[in-house]
């Protein structure tokens, strides 16, 4: 108890010291608890749109969905496929899309986009509804949904007719007339710059495909775990088709995550040697500077052990003091960041599957990891100057 | 709480509490050597008030920290009641000096940050005593040397000679055999000195403890019953003073 005091008081008589390791430890218990939020927030923005877009399984053409060709791979016969899924699974929300690359044209203005037909009830429609700066969403045919920065390129609003052209499956130009009925904001750059939403009737006529031909079918159902048996039974039952569970496609979402994880950790660990080179110099400079504060301490009986404790202890307060304020100051920086957002519009650019907007979300246990870890990785800072200390001879630590 | 029979062995001068044979102390310099004892022997007995005296250099302070088991000697053998001390590890040196050695410092050495009564209660802490026993044993002793009204001052409230009391205060109250004292009284003014020298007079005959001082101050030397002069490294002299102050 009276080491222990000793350490409190010490923390407190030597102010600018105890700020400087506490800074250290601040910094470092932030920036991880504020990064590990921005990065729960991106995994979970990109799991849900990467559900949201391709389903928990996705149902392709053979070989996978080629986007130099899309106009001649399709998955014919849907509706049986639909039918099959719906008997094996009822909760399933099944929605076919037909998607190929087009030059859209207005007047004088040409964009190449990525047109999506999609059926007027289909989910990825009422996604976007809330997202409607203007107009409404797509309900019978000939109609679509374009995005703000598509709109504004093209110098369309709505009422607008745009045209489509898109090579169709005999190597032929596919024309059609579309009426914009809504501009909405998409989640990302690409949702918002690049794509346009039609009916599905359309997208097949463009494509001269029948209307039982889709592009892909994105399954979804909440029980995550049985995709790859659902899978394997589309694949088994419909053998011309591509049916691959959110897992297989996610190796490539895993490798992103994983080199996000990386980038962020490579970013912590600069700061965590950085906090730690901080946390050595000052104790060190501290036990040098009460090298006779040890000496008399163990000149009258203090031992080795005692040494550790109180040198550990006065550590110790400072970092518990520090990673209790920091956490607490992250934890509400990522809390209002959660209902905020944060923009992240560059990346959302670059990777089709982020949001333009991301909200940083707190896991508790991983919380409660990084307080842990940073708590020990203080011991370890602090383990030299110990070691220094308790190897002094008492006689050369009273030297004067 | 005497450990000492189970870790020690051997029995030389048994009826010293400390004895010495050619101690040689060499601390490396460099490329060079500094030999700081050059083969010195010394008995000490309990009771005993013994001073060593000599220039800057002489050695004193390195023969306090050996006979304070603060530091092991080179060459030679150190016995502690008999049992040889030359080698002790340093878990076992502490135990010692926490059970039966008591220091004052010249610059007193106090922790800054604890009170003059907290100070006091250090040793008793190290050694498991806890509660009300500790805070009468730490008031008790505070009043033998005088500083029943400052026990809530820190250290740099006291003055010089305050502070020594408190330091002696530190070094006595966990019933040390022995006080090693080096210089005691080089930092205190010619009245401060005097008063600390009879009051460590006063705890000598009273309860016995043995003091062993190293120091330049005359006044010190008057009252010792023992005096020993060392000049580079070794004894010049050993006297044993007919007188008792």
């Amino acid at each position: 108890m009276m080491l222990l005091k000793l350490a409190f008081r010490n923390a407190l008589r030597y102010k600018r010291r105890s700020l400087a390791v506490g800074l250290g430890i601040f910094i470092s218990i932030f920036s991880l608890q504020f990064l590990d939020g921005i990065f729960e927030g991106f995994k979970k923005s990109f799991m849900e749109t990467l559900l949201d877009r391709e389903g928990v399984v996705l149902v392709s053409p053979e070989g996978g969905i080629d986007p130099f060709e899309q106009s001649l791979r399709s998955v014919s016969g849907y509706r049986e496929i639909v039918s099959f899924i719906s008997q094996k699974r009822k909760d399933a929300s099944i929605e076919p899309s037909v998607e190929f690359p087009a030059t859209v044209t207005k007047d004088s203005f040409n964009l190449d986009l990525f047109v999506s037909g999609v059926e007027k009830d289909a989910g990825i429609i009422n996604t976007f509804k809330p997202r409607l700066t203007s107009g409404r969403e797509i309900k019978g045919v000939g109609e679509g949904m374009i995005g703000e920065e598509a709109a504004g390129f093209l110098h369309i609003t709505e009422g607008d007719t745009l045209i489509i052209l898109a090579q169709d499956r005999y190597g032929g130009i596919g024309v059609k007339e579309v009426h914009i009925v809504g501009i909405h904001k998409g989640r990302n750059k690409i949702e918002n710059g690049k794509m346009l939403f039609i009916d599905m009737k359309t997208a097949q006529g463009i494509l001269s495909w029948g209307s039982d031909e889709v592009t892909k079918l994105k399954v979804n159902f909440k029980d995550y775990d049985s995709a790859g048996k659902v899978a394997s039974e589309i694949g088994k039952k419909f053998p011309h088709t591509k049916v691959e569970p959110y897992k297989k496609r996610i190796k490539n979402v895993d490798t992103i995550m994983r080199i996000t994880d990386i980038k962020m950790r490579i970013f912590v660990a600069i700061i965590l040697i950085a906090s730690a080179g901080i946390i050595v110099n000052t104790v060190l400079t501290s036990v040098f500077e009460r090298k006779k504060e040890i000496g008399t301490l163990r000149a009258i009986g203090a031992g080795r052990f005692e040494m550790v404790n109180m040198i550990i202890g006065e550590v110790m307060l400072i970092s518990i003091t520090s990673i209790f304020v920091g956490s607490i100051l992250a934890g509400i920086l990522v809390n209002w960041l959660s209902v905020k957002g944060l923009y992240f519009g560059a990346a959302s650019g670059v990777i089709k599957y982020i949001e333009e907007t991301i909200y940083p979300a707190i896991i508790l246990s991983k919380w409660i990891g990084n307080v842990i870890f940073i708590l020990f990785w203080t011991l370890l800072a602090a383990a030299y100057p110990v070691i220094i200390a308790v190897k002094m001879k008492p006689c050369d630590a009273l030297k004067r | 709480m005497r450990h000492l029979a189970s870790l020690l062995q051997g029995a030389e001068g048994e009826n010293m509490l400390i004895s010495l044979k050619e101690v040689k102390r060499i601390y490396p310099l460099g490329k060079t050597e500094v030999e700081a004892l050059r083969g010195v022997s010394l008995e000490i007995e309990e009771g005993e008030f013994t001073v060593i005296v000599g220039p800057s250099g002489s050695g004193k302070t390195t023969l306090l920290n050996i006979m304070g088991l603060l530091d092991l000697a080179t060459e030679g053998k150190v016995f502690f009641e008999g049992n040889d001390v030359s080698l002790i590890k340093d878990r076992d040196a502490t135990r010692i000096r926490r059970e039966r050695i008591g220091f004052i410092f010249q610059t007193f050495n106090l922790i800054p940050v604890l009170s003059a009564m907290e100070n006091i209660e250090i040793p008793l802490v190290l050694k498991g005593i806890k509660g009300a026993r500790k805070r009468k044993l730490s008031v008790k002793m505070m009043e033998a040397v005088g500083l029943a009204d400052v026990i809530h001052h820190k250290p740099d409230e006291l003055s010089g000679g305050e502070r020594q009391r408190v330091a002696i205060a530190r070094a006595l109250v966990g019933k040390p055999d022995i006080v090693f004292a080096d210089e005691p009284t080089a930092n205190l003014d010619t009245k401060t000195s005097f008063q600390i020298v009879e009051l460590v007079k006063k705890l000598n005959k009273e309860k016995g403890t043995t003091f062993i001082f190293s120091t330049h101050d005359a006044r010190i030397v008057k009252f010792a019953k023992r005096r020993v002069d060392l000049v580079d490294g070794r004894i010049k002299n050993d006297a044993l003073k007919a007188r008792i102050s």
